[in-house]
């Protein structure tokens, strides 16, 4: 078995319920081990050998994915995760769905795995954004904050869902997210407030298109 | 004689151009409840917590940035009539305010169009503003018509509450601010079930969100109020024509007429059916209008 599919196999057999116990002694262990990594900078990965009951597995944890993510406003914490699994309790998006569950993405940004989480259709979209992660977590890695973080990461590469785009564009072309159309201005007009002007699109465009101080 | 208060309103896009009637109403209840609105030129969307922030939140914070700089150069505090707009705002001006690594690479940005985040006013909800500044006692004193006919049911939405160390409102568990707010104007409030789950908006996901509204709306229903109360216009959005996506996805209909908190305050504080808008809201009970007609007729 190569070393990229005992970890996956690992995952997979995790996501499944297969045995909490043995995910969060391997958890633990792979997070120390990683800390402890005195000259961690000079490798792009390392491999850790764990125990599952009697087998031995070799786990690899792709360093430099976890450096980029590091890098990002609020993905630094990702570091403290100690896999307790507080987040996934109140999370409604893990209660309504089958396979969302934040711990998990945790668990893949602790192992460095890039390819799950920063592609199209990542299931970190079904985040609901509802915060209750960064009230229970007792790490304060706030894992909602991690998550936007990735999202983020999704949108560099430009595979992030039209959905967002649209968004953005339409707040780069009219300052809004909602366009003005004429039946709000006809019920502006009958309730007597001001009618809506023209915003300063131009400072905006500024404002986010400062691609400089991006990777 | 004190001085009467006054902060800048920020009612963002989805008061602004789309449901207009709740700028309305606030404008009309402010100015009962003596509290000055401070107009002031220049806000762009906040911009939205959720897809925006997810593209870039370096672009997302410089634009809330803005936005806030123009309160500050003004030297007001800005209310927020949308706990999008307040989650935006609110966190923008958190982070900045205590990270200095942060506030200079916003204000790197913002200098390009003359702007600076300093950190001087505070960014507050709605409804804080009521609970806080102007008070219960004072909103009730402020009702002529009180809406004793009324069961009120309520439901809070996660940006008014969460993260608790930001937003700074109430315990996000065991929340009263809306049920208070409810009381003050007459009107029985009604609790319900799943009164703090998340209605699924910030999700993008087919089959999450309408779940999670079929369950909120069930909840709610189970209580038979006259109508749901809400203090944001997303949540708003997403349970007046949530409704009729409920009879489309599971056929099943839900007949609750949804509304704005300040519509409701608006009403008993002797505004016109017109001022309020009820007219365009998508779920209307003849009951509900009934009991409407009867207070402003």
């Amino acid at each position: 078995m190569t070393v990229a599919k005992a970890t996956k196999n690992v995952i997979s057999k995790q996501s499944s319920g297969f045995d909490l116990h043995v995910y969060r002694i391997f958890t633990v262990v792979l997070n120390c081990q990683i800390l402890n990594f005195a000259e961690k900078s000079l490798f792009t990965t390392v491999s850790i050998s764990i125990f599952t009951g009697s087998k031995r597995i070799m786990v690899q944890v792709y360093l430099k994915f976890r450096d980029k993510l590091a890098e990002m406003i609020g993905g630094e914490m990702h570091n403290l995760c100690y896999q307790c699994g507080a987040c996934v309790g109140d999370c409604p998006a893990a209660r309504y769905s089958d396979d969302y569950n934040p711990r998990l993405i945790m668990l893949k940004t602790l192992l460095g795995l890039e390819d799950d989480l920063i592609c199209e259709n990542s299931i970190i979209w079904k985040c609901t954004n509802c915060f209750n992660c960064y009230e229970r977590c007792p790490q304060k890695v706030k894992p909602i904050e991690v998550i936007i973080a990735l999202k983020n990461m999704i949108g560099l590469r430009h595979l992030e869902p039209s959905s967002v785009d649209e968004i953005l564009q339409s707040v780069r072309q009219s300052g809004r997210t909602v366009l003005v159309n004429e039946t709000v201005i006809r019920r502006r007009e009958e309730l007597n407030l001001p009618p809506l002007k023209d915003l300063p699109v131009k400072e905006l465009e500024i404002l986010i298109h400062a691609e400089e101080d991006k990777e | 004689m004190p001085e009467t208060k006054k902060a800048a309103p920020f009612f963002g896009c989805m008061i602004q151009a789309k449901y207009p009637q709740f700028e309305s109403a606030v404008r009309f209840s402010f100015d009962k409840l003596g509290y000055k609105l401070v107009d002031l030129d220049g806000f762009t969307c906040c911009p939205d917590p959720i897809y925006f922030q997810a593209f870039d939140k370096l672009s997302w914070l410089s634009v809330a940035a803005r936005n806030i700089a123009i309160a500050e150069e003004a030297g007001l505090d800005l209310i927020t009539a949308c706990s999008g707009c307040t989650s935006s705002l609110s966190e923008t001006n958190h982070l900045l305010k205590n990270d200095e690594n942060l506030r200079e690479r916003v204000n790197a940005r913002l200098a390009k169009i003359g702007k600076k985040f300093k950190g001087t006013i505070r960014v507050r909800h709605i409804a804080t503003v009521l609970r806080d500044d102007i008070g219960y006692e004072k909103i009730a004193a402020s009702v002529i018509r009180p809406l004793t006919s009324m069961n009120v049911a309520f439901h809070y939405g996660c940006h008014l509450l969460k993260p608790v160390e930001i937003m700074n409102v109430d315990d996000p568990q065991h929340p009263e601010i809306l049920e208070q707010l409810v009381k003050a104007i007459g009107a029985n409030p009604i609790s319900h079930r799943q009164r703090i789950l998340c209605c699924g908006k910030g999700c993008l996901d087919d089959d999450l969100p309408p779940k999670m509204m079929f369950d909120i709306l069930t909840s709610v229903e189970n209580e038979s109020p006259d109508c749901l109360c809400l203090i944001c216009p997303t949540c708003f959005d997403q349970y007046d024509m949530g409704q009729i996506r409920m009879k489309k996805i599971f056929d099943r209909k839900f007949e609750i007429p949804v509304v704005y908190y300040f519509q409701l305050l608006a009403l008993a504080q002797g505004a016109d059916s017109k001022t309020i808008g009820l007219q365009w809201h998508r779920t209307k009970t003849k009951e509900f209008m009934e009991k409407v007609a009867a207070l402003s007729g």
